[in-house]
């Protein structure tokens, strides 16, 4: 038999379906939810934490590289962005403990955000040339390091009429429409899934399955890791500059070690190697800890005017902290694993299970 | 200019850096497991002391200081029983991630009671006491610290070398499994690790503390994170590894700051640890190993 | 190859490292030195950094400046340094978690000469960690409770205390203690300030006001019941002070040192026009009005954070109806934590724009009031700083204002009284 068109694409097909509900659902709470809804900021932070989990996932979970530099790729890609994108009229007071900016000319926000990927993607082509040599654990820490020295060196008031020092970046472009940050991510995503499924990937999956094996069928390691590295961070770099835009200010301070294994739990939670559950991770993550769980942190009383026992601040981050906890050890396979979310499948899983009950239920009534 | 007193302090902060530094480097020969939360339990031990002081007041501080150590040991030893030892069969990444899912746990459970505010570690006599030694006026802990740390790494590397246990570590840590069908009660082995880093940990943070008394939750990251680099820089699993790069650590850290680099000094501990990294993988004194197909 | 090369990067780096150093050559030769030590990343600490060190330059004074990376518990070395080049003054505006740790090596070290901050260091962690050392540590504030010329203040300080005194989570919050922060006055100013900008929105428009109906209101609102002095906005909406207070930190409270004027030529703004802004709408089913308190009730400026709530509480607790037309309003505050870390500004002030507040009071922090502006901004919010005092809080912004100094003036301020107390020693 012939499979046609619906067999052989029913799971794309589906999938895609799957996006516009949500980029419908988008475009629906942009237009219709109260300004001041919680909706957009966290939206924001969602779409960017997707990106950066998902080109984490690209280095850990597809290539098995283990590298904690996140945090200093994404600090490079948001200062290269907001340094381009403010306005010229607005360089003299961002920069006014430094004379003025050298860099004097703005730019829209496609090209600043595609040299905040290639600034970001260059540093790391420079550092992997000597960490890339180094083992698993040994790789991680060198990035740690390195993520480290960046953001130590960013703030130096040496490099202030590049970088403001120690001040803040702040007044450039950002755009507040979720569309744009949902854009960028899933324009980002695509990218990477299609490099996940071409001829690249393939190699990336083998050297992750096994280093000595994928050499020997002639993959050459030392080329696909670089790629593997520098594309990841090319999107690090743009997750940055999404970072500077819905934070609207940029400050060395923010991309500290503990971002990256945040980001690092939301891959570890999706499940390594799942492109669909970082960003479902990323989604549950963010929303929950920013907004659904920030009632803990309240102190509330009840109507009889008693204090509801433990809520007060810190508590959500404790509960939150015990999630994870609970997450990690008992779903340590994260929540798809290693495998995609699908409709389709998560469909007729349902069907089947639908299906089965009525036919337990037909036979029990047979046998009555 | 002299450059004693910033010599000493080096030594003092490397020394408390070292017993931290030694359960990173013991745990990770063992397991392969990079312990985030290693030196959150040295601020939590730093913070159950203040705790004990002032909820025992009548108590001596010699027994408080001992009462926090064997509570120190016993959560180290829970934290191994209840967070890594159920992902014994789990990928590595996965049991990391527990790693720093204590470590946020334990910092936020801390960050809670405490309000987030810094408390102040008691004062501890004898080593709570100012000195003048080699001209240089500071506590007795700074003199003190490098002498503790090189005295405990001293009975350690016996106890590893010399006993029956410690025959049983090395087994365990060249390979996990054939130790196993030697008979080696692999779980005791590492929860006794644990303990052993918990142990100097603990003592580390009284040390540590009694100098730089105020103590938050986020006391124990930079500690914790320098001791880490000076494991590696020292090849990880090495316990003398981890004190002489400990020590190597501190005094760099100080010198920086005396030569005028203070403007770099968070930076200079990590150029080390890539340099290290890039011209001896495995640490000043790591072993080589091959990987074998 | 690929060895040497990754060799010669290596070196590189550390190379680069050690780059800096060349420019910080020191001439001991001079008389009068001034060991600055700031945070690096904090914009406050810095910021008053400079103003100190432009100001101690131009009185021809010397000075050192490092900066130590955050999280830093240990200041021996840095200290050291400062006894090295027998600095006649240390000059270290951090927070109240760095100061304690701070003032505690001073006193292990033997640190003698005078140690001065700005306004973070009026807390009481100071006075613990002075007590019993022979430290000489000096802050620069807004308001003195010993200062009894005006009856705002008198009636201010008593009521205080006894809110503190009737309120234990408050008095906790206070550190134990019932002293009065500036900070609490300068939150009790800036509660009673909003207060006034809504009342008169109110009268403009009626229940049609807006958010944005507060903001142009504040523009030409004169407030004289403050508690610290008259506040005015000029034109960058700051308010116009000329004094500042100097206090010592004593044996269990701040001895008020010294009344430091300096002349303030800026004058009132003029109406400003915000075009079409929209803004948040009064809420004229519930009848309540909320101010939201934007402040680091957590993390690094906790402390001061948590002052200027108990100030912005006990304000409410005097005065919480508004009168709009025929109808009473309920004033409530809402608290949202930024944790004293700018990641977390742009959630925070979120929280704030979504309990639909008329306006937001902080914060304590310039960082944070920085990377939140543009969130009150984007919903026709004004918003008014308390303590935040580095000069890029206001500027370019219409809806940022502030109730207090700004770093240029209180730098100045504490490098001249440095100057003063050195030379008065020498």
């Amino acid at each position: 038999m012939r499979e046609t068109f619906w067999d052989k694409n029913k799971r794309t097909v589906c999938n895609l379906g799957l996006v516009a509900v949500i980029f419908l659902a988008l475009v629906a709470i942009e237009l219709f939810a109260p300004s001041t809804s919680m909706w957009f900021s966290v939206l924001r932070k969602v779409c960017t934490f997707s990106l950066a989990a998902v080109s984490m996932n690209l280095l850990n979970g597809f290539t098995g590289l283990f590298s904690l530099g996140q945090a200093g790729f994404m600090l490079l890609g948001a200062y290269t962005y907001a340094i381009f994108t403010i306005p010229s009229e607005a360089r003299v007071s961002v920069f006014r403990n430094y004379g003025t900016s050298v860099i004097d000319f703005q730019m829209p926000l496609i090209p600043a955000l595609l040299i905040a990927g290639v600034v970001a993607a260059f540093f790391a082509f420079l550092i992997g040339l000597p960490v890339l040599r180094l083992k698993s654990d040994y790789l991680a820490i060198a990035t740690l390091g390195f993520a480290e020295i960046v953001r130590g060196l960013v703030q130096l008031q040496q490099f202030g009429p590049v970088t403001n020092g120690p001040d803040p970046i702040n007044k450039f472009t950002s755009p507040d429409n979720v569309l744009v940050y949902a854009g960028i991510t899933g324009v980002c995503v695509l990218l990477i899934v299609l490099l996940i499924n071409s001829t690249y990937g393939r190699a990336f999956k083998a050297i992750r399955d096994d280093e000595i094996a994928a050499e020997a069928m002639g993959i050459n390691l030392a080329h696909h890791k670089r790629l593997s590295f520098v594309t990841s961070s090319f999107f690090c770099g743009i997750a940055g500059a999404m970072l500077a835009m819905c934070n609207t200010s940029v400050s060395a301070v923010t991309f500290t070690s503990s971002m990256t294994y945040q980001i690092l739990l939301v891959v570890v939670i999706g499940g390594i190697g799942s492109v669909s559950g970082s960003i479902l991770a990323a989604f549950i993550y963010y929303s929950s800890s920013e907004w659904w769980l920030k009632f803990l942190d309240v102190e509330t009383f009840t109507q009889a005017g008693t204090k509801v026992p433990l809520l007060g601040p810190g508590f959500r981050m404790v509960v939150f902290s015990v999630l994870i906890m609970i997450v990690v050890l008992f779903f340590h396979k994260g929540m798809l694993g290693s495998r995609e979310m699908s409709v389709y499948d998560g469909f007729m899983k349902i069907r089947r299970l639908f299906c089965r009950k009525q036919t337990a239920k037909t036979e029990g009534g047979e046998q009555a | 200019m002299n450059i004693v007193p910033y010599l000493i302090r080096g030594l003092a902060t490397g020394g408390q850096f070292a017993l931290v530094a030694i359960g990173y480097t013991m745990v990770y020969g063992i397991l392969k497991l990079i312990n985030f939360a290693h030196g959150d339990l040295f601020m939590v031990s730093g913070i159950l002391l203040i705790y004990l002081t002032a909820s025992l007041p009548t108590f001596p501080i010699w027994l408080s200081i001992l009462l926090m150590i064997a509570l120190t040991v016993l959560i180290g030893y829970l934290i191994e029983k209840c967070a890594y030892s159920p992902l014994r069969q789990a990928p590595r990444m996965s049991v990391m991630i527990s790693a720093i899912g204590v470590s946020y746990l334990l910092q936020n459970l801390v960050a809670y009671l405490t309000g987030g505010q810094p408390k102040q570690f008691p004062d501890i006599p004898v080593i709570s006491d100012s000195v003048v030694l080699f001209g240089v006026k500071d506590k007795l802990t700074v003199f003190l610290s490098p002498v503790v740390a090189v005295l405990l790494m001293a009975g350690l590397v016996f106890v590893i070398n010399h006993t029956k246990f410690g025959m049983s570590m090395r087994a365990v840590s060249k390979d996990f499994e054939t130790s196993q069908l030697m008979g080696v009660k692999i779980n005791r082995v590492i929860s006794i690790t644990f303990a052993i880093g918990a142990l100097l940990a603990a003592v580390g943070s009284v040390l540590y503390f009694a100098k730089n008394t105020g103590i938050n939750h986020l006391a124990g990251s930079t500690p914790g994170i320098k001791a880490f680099i000076a494991a590696v820089v020292g090849g990880i699993g090495s316990v003398p590894g981890a004190v002489v790069g400990a020590l190597i650590i501190g005094v760099v850290e100080s010198l920086a700051k005396a030569v005028g680099l203070s403007d770099f000094s968070d930076v200079i501990s990590f150029a080390l640890l890539i340099f290290i990294l890039v011209i001896k993988p495995t640490g000043l004194f790591g072993e080589k190993t091959t990987e074998k197909v | 190859m690929k060895k040497v090369l990754a060799l010669v990067l290596a070196v590189a780096m550390l190379v680069l490292c050690f780059a800096g150093c060349g420019g910080a050559k020191d001439n001991t030769e001079k008389t009068v030195l001034a060991y600055i030590l700031a945070e690096k990343g904090d914009t406050y600490s810095l910021g008053l950094a400079n103003n100190f060190k432009t100001a101690f330059e131009a009185a021809g004074g010397q000075v050192v400046m490092e900066t130590f990376p955050k999280n830093t518990t240990n200041f021996s070395d840095y200290l050291q340094k400062a006894l090295d080049k027998k600095a006649d003054v240390i000059f270290a505006p951090n927070s109240v978690a760095v100061a304690s740790n701070l003032l505690k090596n001073a006193a292990d070290l033997g640190v003698t000469c005078p140690i001065m901050a700005g306004d973070t260091w009026e807390h009481s962690a100071i006075l613990d960690a002075v007590k019993g050392t022979d430290l000489a540590v000096y802050c620069s504030t807004f308001f003195d409770e010993s200062d009894t010329s005006s009856t705002a203040a008198k009636d201010f300080v008593a009521g205080f205390k006894g809110f503190l005194k009737e309120n234990k989570d408050y008095y906790d919050m206070n550190g134990g203690n019932d002293i009065v922060a500036a900070v609490s006055a300068l939150g009790f100013d800036a509660y009673n300030v909003a207060l006034s900008a809504i009342r008169k929105a109110a009268a403009e428009k009626g229940n049609a006001m807006t958010s944005v109906d507060v903001a142009k209101a504040l523009w030409t609102l004169t407030y004289d019941n403050g508690v610290t002095g008259k506040i005015q906005f000029d034109a960058n909406g700051d308010a116009i002070k000329d004094s500042a207070y100097i206090k010592k930190a004593g044996n269990g409270a701040f001895e008020f040192a010294k009344l430091q004027k300096v002349e303030n030529k800026a004058t009132q703004a003029t109406a400003f026009d915000y075009g079409d802004a929209k803004g948040i709408a009064l809420d004229t089913q519930n009848k309540k009005i909320v101010i939201g308190v934007y402040e680091p009730t957590s993390g690094d400026n906790a402390a001061g954070g948590k002052q200027e709530v108990i100030g912005i509480a006990y304000a409410n607790s005097l005065d919480n109806i508004v009168k709009i037309g025929d109808d009473e309003y309920k004033v409530e505050i809402y608290v949202s934590d930024n944790g004293s870390l700018e990641e977390n500004a742009v959630t925070a002030a979120s929280n704030i724009v979504n309990q639909n507040a008329l306006i937001s009071l902080g914060s304590y922090g310039s960082g944070v009031s920085i990377a939140a502006a543009d969130t009150f901004a984007a919903a026709g919010m004004p918003a008014i700083g308390i303590s935040c005092t580095n000069a890029a809080v206001t500027q370019g912004n219409n809806y940022y204002f502030r109730t207090c100094f700004l770093d240029p003036f209180q730098g100045s301020v504490d490098a001249q009284f440095a100057w003063d107390l050195i030379s008065a020693q020498k």
